[in-house]
């Protein structure tokens, strides 16, 4: 007993002398040494005894806490070589420190031990980070370097189909993904129907992408979300880089507005007016042309140490002119100011500005009649996040946004009228809100956790006229609300729970649980890749979609980092869940919530990825076994089907490999089940014409998509004296030639009609690409 | 009416060339199910039902006809109709011409079973005449028609228009939806698949306006003919789980030749 009192007493009393040491808090900025770019996500290191470490935000900005005393700090981030310091602890400080990059060194450097094994104890789960250095080397269609198309190579984010940039996550429409740029949505982030992604790769600093255990200040989506940050600019000196390929053409200007204290970063991109007529249709008849462009900008100023202001646009147009007959247009435009300001040393603030815009136009000919659709979805958005970093074990995130919506989904409207009106489509108004408060704690040295809810709402809101239905979709009734006035509001709770248990140094199990809800459901019962999408927030008829996500996983690191390996497994419930009745007429209806069948889905699936990152040879091994079903009153008998999305075998195979210090190459294979289709199982006649016959919503498949991809890069004599550095990129999209289905038809044979034959469209095999690429 | 083509025909504008190829697809072949298709109009030409069911992917269309059902149509005003079995599988009635918002009920009785359908005959337009002009938004050089009427004012008159080439049937399926209330005249074009027409052809456009539910029924067949929707089969308005639709409808016709 005597014994223990002791102990006791000694424990305790080591203990108050230490709770005598005060408590500092070290911050500040982490940037690329070079061109004062802030690293995202860069790896802060404080160890003496005991370490501490923490993560750089979005703005490289990082807050750790230490007692009094003397550390030594280690700063690291992928692709450059680390940077470490011995310090003194003794008053709050701050840090603004530089990290000089890999690629200007010749001689290849190990990676940092420290930070290898950070994804292992990290509690955040299924989430993705692209590294843009790696993205460059990968072989994408025509050469273009394509984040989506990238992040499509890895287990979970499932390609919609050739030429087609939407993905499909964890079972989910291509919708329900919220892509960000610099905060702002992009409502359509494709060209020229799906061929290539709206992100020029020159202007991106960072991707991350959630899949799931999604942190509860992002919402507005339920599949994921895919957070992309442009570049700030060259804080130090006026950096030119830019190429010419075999379809378009960019440049990317950025430098210092104040040398490291402002800059400014202008990127363009541009395909040839011609390249693509070849694709489409010959009319033979006046001006074709089929092209797109894309302008990034951004500037941004250091007003002083604590606060910093910042502006970055998007401005992208798809054009499709076919003689004086028909012309279409589309694109995004979007815009961001952003104010950070850091309270103190542990409290960041960042307030936000945000305006996003798609919208297409429609101009058709027919003799002397003329029509034309315009539509449009159009976000103002409010939004104020806090970062506190209220200890090294404990850090708060909270906040809340709102956005109005405004949407014209589509009218039609004739040009050249005789008198009369055509059908009115009205506009619809809403106001999407959020708070929300995420609490991320080191619970114990082996267990992370990040908790958190969400509380969101949507208010429809007048001027328009709003409709009921019955059963078969007829109006039973009608009532008008005046402008500003609440319709309906629909309020939820979306909880957020992901949890790391450390089983070893180099392995841990994780777990997590999310709700998320959607507001905004695109409408459209078209299973091509045109632009002509329709936006409806909720309303009286439409009810938020929601969807439940669980997952678990392991994660395991081998020895020295040069392996990695992630098994997850999840299941989502998805409720409210829209589909179309027969023959639906979306495009220019205002009744358009009549054609709408509502129900439930559910996926779920296991993804499993080996990555080698170190060494000569790296790249990834992904393998997805997944199942997405719907079940929607009024088809298939009630009954559950397969989604058009629901592909079991997803395979994905990328490498890249130095052969010496100007050559690398890179191969890309991937193999997926057929999407599963209705295909028909009989035939009759009616209406003067075979019409096939359906059974079994989706209970057939297309047949199995793979290809292999091949790419190399080929750096010029790199001269020391020499600002200038060029290199050639090559690539062959589909190397194989293996004729995937683009898609599979049923028609009556041309020469005799009492026959029926199946046709098989192919797109592409064996493209070639070249791409000259420059920087001064 | 102004007749805007549906978002169908704007995708379809947007086709990438590529490769084709006529592949086999393993299909199930699903047992045989009744099809019932009638007409009754009100240009004289006689009230028609066909009787027949659906026959396997692989098989020519020789479809089997069902012979020996009793074939009835009532209208509104209580007069009947019996259908007498002319040729296999197909039941007319020479005396019944349909009259302009009049709702004709069909009956069909075979093994025991009944099925039914109702279609009322909308009001029309006058189909003024044919134009035939330049087809830029499809393949080069290629001409269509154009089928001008009058619209109705207000919404609602939905158009079908069957297209005979040099005396055969185009094989494909012609609707309109009314977007437009204007009263003006507008006009139809008629898409011509793969047929290009030429110098000398004969074309007789036959103008029918129909009532919603065969309009939805017959944008099901072409929407599958399109290929941009998932297949579905169309909803019948004929009750009893059978395929097919029953139609009552205003007709007129013209005939061009293309100069």
């Amino acid at each position: 007993m005597r014994f223990l009192f002791l102990f006791l007493f000694l424990a305790f009393g080591l203990a108050s002398y230490a709770q005598d040491k005060q408590s500092f808090t070290i911050s500040g900025t982490i940037k690329d040494a070079g061109t004062g770019e802030t690293l995202i996500g860069a790896n802060v290191l404080l160890y003496a005894t005991k370490q501490a470490s923490t993560l750089t935000n979005a703005y490289g900005f990082f807050s750790i806490n230490a007692k009094e005393g003397t550390y030594k700090m280690s700063v690291s981030f992928t692709g450059y070589i680390t940077d470490t310091a011995t310090i003194a602890i003794d008053k709050n400080r701050e840090f603004f420190i530089g990290l000089q990059s890999k690629n200007i060194q010749l001689d290849v450097v190990v990676v940092n031990s420290k930070n290898k094994n950070e994804n292992i104890a990290k509690a955040i789960m299924g989430v993705d980070k692209l590294n843009m250095t790696e993205m460059n080397k990968i072989p994408v269609l025509l050469g273009e370097r394509d984040i989506l198309k990238t992040l499509q190579l890895m287990p979970g984010y499932k390609s919609a189909g050739e030429g087609n940039s939407g993905f499909n996550v964890r079972g989910g429409g291509t919708e329900q993904n919220l892509i960000l740029l610099d905060e702002a949505p992009v409502y359509n982030a494709s060209h020229l129907f799906g061929f290539f992604s709206t992100f020029n790769s020159d202007a991106i600093k960072d991707v991350s992408v959630y899949k799931g255990g999604m942190p509860a200040q992002y919402g507005g989506r339920l599949s994921s979300v895919v957070d992309i940050k442009m570049k700030d600019g060259n804080q130090k000196k006026l950096d030119i880089e830019g190429g010419l390929g075999a379809i378009a053409s960019r440049i990317n200007v950025s430098a210092p507005i104040v040398k490291d204290k402002g800059s400014f970063i202008l990127s363009a991109r541009r395909t040839y007016a011609d390249a693509f007529l070849g694709l489409i249709k010959d009319t033979g008849q006046g001006k074709q042309s089929l092209y797109f462009y894309d302008i990034n900008l951004k500037a941004n100023y250091k007003i002083s140490k604590k606060d910093r202001l910042f502006l970055s646009g998007y401005f992208g147009r798809d054009e499709l002119v076919l003689g004086n007959q028909f012309s279409t247009d589309w694109g995004n435009k979007t815009a961001t100011l952003r104010w950070n300001h850091i309270f103190g040393n542990s409290l960041f603030s960042n307030t936000s500005l945000i305006y996003s815009n798609f919208d297409y136009k429609v101009r058709v000919k027919f003799g002397s009649d003329e029509f034309r659709i315009f539509s449009k979805i159009e976000d103002f958005n409010f939004k104020q996040d806090f970062d506190w970093n209220i200890s090294n074990k404990s850090k708060l995130r909270f906040g809340g946004n709102i956005i109005n919506h405004t949407i014209a989904p589509g009218a039609v409207v004739f040009a050249t009228s005789t008198g009369g009106a055509a059908k009115p489509v009205q506009n619809r108004f809403s106001n999407e809100s959020a708070l929300y408060v995420s609490h991320e704690l080191k619970a114990t040295y082996k267990l992370e956790i990040i908790y958190g809810l969400r509380a969101s709402n949507l208010a429809v809101k007048g001027a328009g006229n709003f409709y009921s239905y019955d059963k078969a979709g007829n109006i039973i009734a009608t009532t008008s609300y005046a402008k500003g006035k609440t319709v309906v509001s629909y309020f939820n709770l979306e909880p957020r729970f992901s949890a790391s248990y450390k089983l070893t140094e180099l392995s841990s199990l994780k777990a997590s649980y999310n709700r998320n809800v959607q507001n905004l459901h695109l409408i459209t019962n078209a299973t091509s890749n045109a632009p002509y999408d329709v936006w409806l927030p909720s309303t009286n008829n439409i009810k938020p979609e929601i969807a439940d996500q669980y997952a678990i996983g392991f994660y395991k690191n081998s020895n020295q980092g040069m392996y990695e390996f992630v098994s997850e497994i999840y299941y989502k419930a998805l409720e409210n869940q829209i589909d179309y009745r027969n023959a639906a007429i979306i495009l220019g209806n205002d009744n358009v919530e009549s054609e709408l069948l509502y129900g439930t889905g559910r996926a779920y699936g296991l993804e499993m990825m080996m990555r080698k990152k170190t060494g000569r040879l790296t790249g990834w091994v992904g393998y997805t076994l997944s199942k997405v079903e719907k079940k929607i009153e009024g088809i298939n008998n009630g009954d559950y089907f397969n989604a058009r999305q629901d592909r079991t075998h997803d395979i994905s195979i990328v490498g890249m490999y130095d052969v010496n210090k100007r050559w690398s190459v890179s191969a890309t294979w991937v193999y997926t089940t057929g999407n599963a289709v209705t295909f028909p199982t009989g035939k009759y006649e009616a209406n003067g014409q075979t019409v096939f016959l359906y059974s079994d919503r989706n209970g057939a498949r297309f047949p199995a998509y793979h290809r292999l991809d091949l790419g190399a890069t080929l750096e010029a004599r790199k001269n020391k004296k020499r600002r200038y550095q060029s290199s050639w990129t090559f690539g062959v999209f589909n190397a194989y030639g293996r004729q995937n289905a683009y898609t599979i038809t049923f028609r009556e044979n041309k020469n005799d009609p009492a026959k029926s034959e199946a046709v098989r469209t192919s797109l592409f095999s064996f493209v070639p690409s070249v791409t000259w690429n420059f920087k001064f | 009416m102004k007749c805007a083509p549906l978002l169908i025909v704007i995708l379809s504008l947007i086709a990438f060339s590529s490769c084709e190829k006529v592949i086999n697809v393993d299909l199930k072949n699903e047992i045989p199910r009744l099809v019932i298709e009638g007409m009754v109009d009100d240009a004289g030409n006689p009230a028609k039902v066909i009787i027949s069911k659906t026959a396997v992917f692989s098989a020519n269309n020789n479809y089997e006809k069902i012979r020996n059902a009793l074939v009835k149509i009532t209208d509104n005003l209580g007069n009947i109709f019996l259908l007498a079995e002319t040729s296999a599988g197909t039941y007319t009635n020479t005396t019944l011409t349909g009259v302009v918002g009049r709702t004709y009920h069909l009956s069909v009785m075979l093994d025991g079973k009944s099925y039914t359908a109702s279609s009322t005959i909308p009001r029309k337009a006058i189909l003024d005449s044919l134009l035939v002009d330049n087809n830029a938004i499809g393949n080069a050089g290629q001409k269509w028609i154009g089928v001008v009427f009058r619209d109705p004012v207000g919404f609602g008159d939905n158009v079908q228009v069957v297209q005979t080439i040099n005396g055969k049937g185009d094989r494909l399926t012609h609707v309109a939806y009314d977007l437009y209330d204007d009263g003006g005249s507008s006009a139809f074009f008629i898409t011509t698949g793969k047929i290009k027409l030429k110098v000398g052809d004969v074309v007789k456009e036959e103008l029918r306006f129909i009532d919603e539910n065969v309009f939805r029924y017959l944008l099901g067949v072409q929407n599958l003919a399109d290929g941009f929707t998932i297949p579905e089969n169309p909803n019948s308005n004929i009750s009893g789980n059978v395929l097919g639709f029953f139609s009552a409808h205003t007709s007129q016709t013209k005939t061009i030749v293309i100069p």
